[in-house]
């Protein structure tokens, strides 16, 4: 499945290896077909938007690459010492213990210390909910601190499912800072989303999914003109 | 090495506060101890069975209500973790499913031991039994039960969350299982009641160890497949 758009990435993104590879992935769940033989690959540096209606097959495509789901058919090729954040629509946090109980929990894991634990409550706008527990505070802080934890100890690949869904806007803007610093470090980002309007200045790249299938797949670093141009032709042909 | 112990610990602890924040499992076993114990003292003690029948069946009736409260409590084994997928969060920060299952195990196997404890206590009391001379020998058995019981639990409980067919399931694949610890509970506890040791010689240890190390052994292996799905 093959860019459509010949724009090239910058310097350093273009020569390194792809950090995730998929090959002709296929996902079924009983007779429907929820990804249809997807191969792209993302390289560093790239952050890719993957855009579809509801039921297009983004979620399990994500969940797919970060190896949360088999694949029926195809592979998912990636460095074995790449480390993947993944905030999805589970939150992955224990709902009994803190905000902070959380987030600690995975810093001891990846042995990350008490500075730079605060340094990401601080960054998150945690610092108020730290100590409530996940079941009390609001779907905005859950989310907040479901990416703190994906983000925790920088991977080098973000696969994250609508991440900005339950965001204010000064949060959005936290995420939108952080993926732009992760892609400046070499690392990628796959990212499903409806909220183009927030996202999209982000993106380097547009991947439409369309019942399990890639429909069109574009270098967008001509900037929201370019991934407007995508979205477009992608409405165009679903008139 | 040290890494892994030390990420093991950090879940073990993960564990036990999920529980004493909640002390759902743990209100749960108690409960169901206390109010089981007592009407089945009540049963026994209204049907007027003599001292030395009732001694004869103190062992079975203590290990009925202890597999019963056990299992109706082990449906919260893996809620936790299932409720906001916290498995996966946990497996890819890099946590194997062998360190999620055993920190699961340790932690259950305790709360079971607990409960063992408190059992003997209600029910020795409830039916007349004195235990004390062999408290030591029933505790050991326990331990040994508490431990093989948590290793086929967390794994059965970890299958069945991840099924439409949860509540039907669980009980339909502990069930079975429980059949060989269940005998070497009963035998070991008759032992001591009825004889004041363990009987030399015994087989019944060796069974209680063998489900054990089976159970632990899929577990291990097998978990992380379970709980991905």
């Amino acid at each position: 499945m093959g860019s459509e758009s010949a724009a090239p990435l910058s310097g350093i993104a273009r020569e390194r290896a792809a950090l995730v590879e998929l090959r002709g992935i296929v996902k079924r769940f009983g007779s429907s077909v929820v990804v249809n033989n997807v191969s792209f690959s993302c390289k560093p540096g790239e952050v890719v938007l993957l855009l579809g209606a509801n039921g297009a097959g983004k979620s399990t495509l994500l969940r797919i690459i970060a190896n949360l789901v088999r694949a029926d058919r195809g592979g998912v090729q990636r460095d074995a010492s790449t480390r993947v954040g993944f905030a999805g629509h589970y939150t992955c946090l224990y709902s009994k213990l803190s905000v902070r109980a959380n987030l600690s929990l995975y810093a001891a894991i990846l042995g990350i210390d008490s500075t730079g634990l605060q340094r990401m409550l601080t960054a998150w706008g945690l610092n108020d909910a730290q100590h409530r527990s996940v079941a009390e505070v609001s779907r905005g802080v859950q989310s907040r601190t479901s990416l703190a934890r994906a983000l925790m100890g920088e991977p080098e690949l973000l696969v994250l499912d609508e991440p900005s869904s339950n965001l204010d806007e000064a949060s959005t803007e936290t995420l939108c800072e952080v993926i732009r610093a992760q892609a400046s470090r070499g690392g990628a980002s796959i990212i499903a989303t409806h909220d183009l309007a927030r996202l999209q200045s982000v993106a380097t790249r547009v991947i439409v999914l369309e019942r399990g299938a890639v429909i069109a797949d574009s270098n967008v670093t001509g900037g929201d003109a370019a991934i407007e141009s995508v979205v477009a032709r992608y409405r165009m042909r679903n008139r | 090495m040290a890494r892994w112990f030390s990420v093991l610990t950090l879940l073990i602890r993960k564990e036990a506060a999920i529980e004493l924040r909640g002390k759902e499992c743990l209100t749960l076993l108690f409960c169901t101890t206390v109010v089981v114990a007592a009407l089945i003292g009540a049963g026994v003690s209204s049907a007027v069975i003599d001292a030395t029948t009732t001694k004869k069946i103190y062992p079975m009736l203590v290990w009925v209500v202890f597999l019963l409260t056990t299992t109706t409590a082990s449906v919260r084994a893996s809620e936790a973790e299932l409720e906001g997928r916290g498995f996966e969060g946990l497996l890819l920060a890099g946590v194997s499913g062998t360190q999620i299952y055993l920190s699961k195990v340790l932690v259950t196997a305790v709360l079971f031991f607990t409960n063992w404890a408190l059992l003997l206590m209600v029910t020795s009391a409830a039916l007349d039994q004195s235990i004390r001379a062999v408290i030591g020998e029933l505790l050991l058995i326990g331990a040994g039960a508490a431990l093989t019981l948590a290793t086929l639990i967390v794994l059965i409980s970890g299958v069945a969350g991840t099924s439409r067919l949860r509540g039907v399931l669980l009980p339909l694949l502990t069930l079975p299982l429980l059949f060989p610890l269940f005998l070497a509970g009963v035998e070991l506890t008759t032992e001591c009641i009825l004889y004041g040791a363990i009987v030399p010689g015994s087989v019944w240890p060796g069974v209680m160890l063998v489900s054990g190390a089976a159970f632990l052994l899929v577990g291990v292996n097998g978990y992380e497949v379970v709980v991905r799905g």
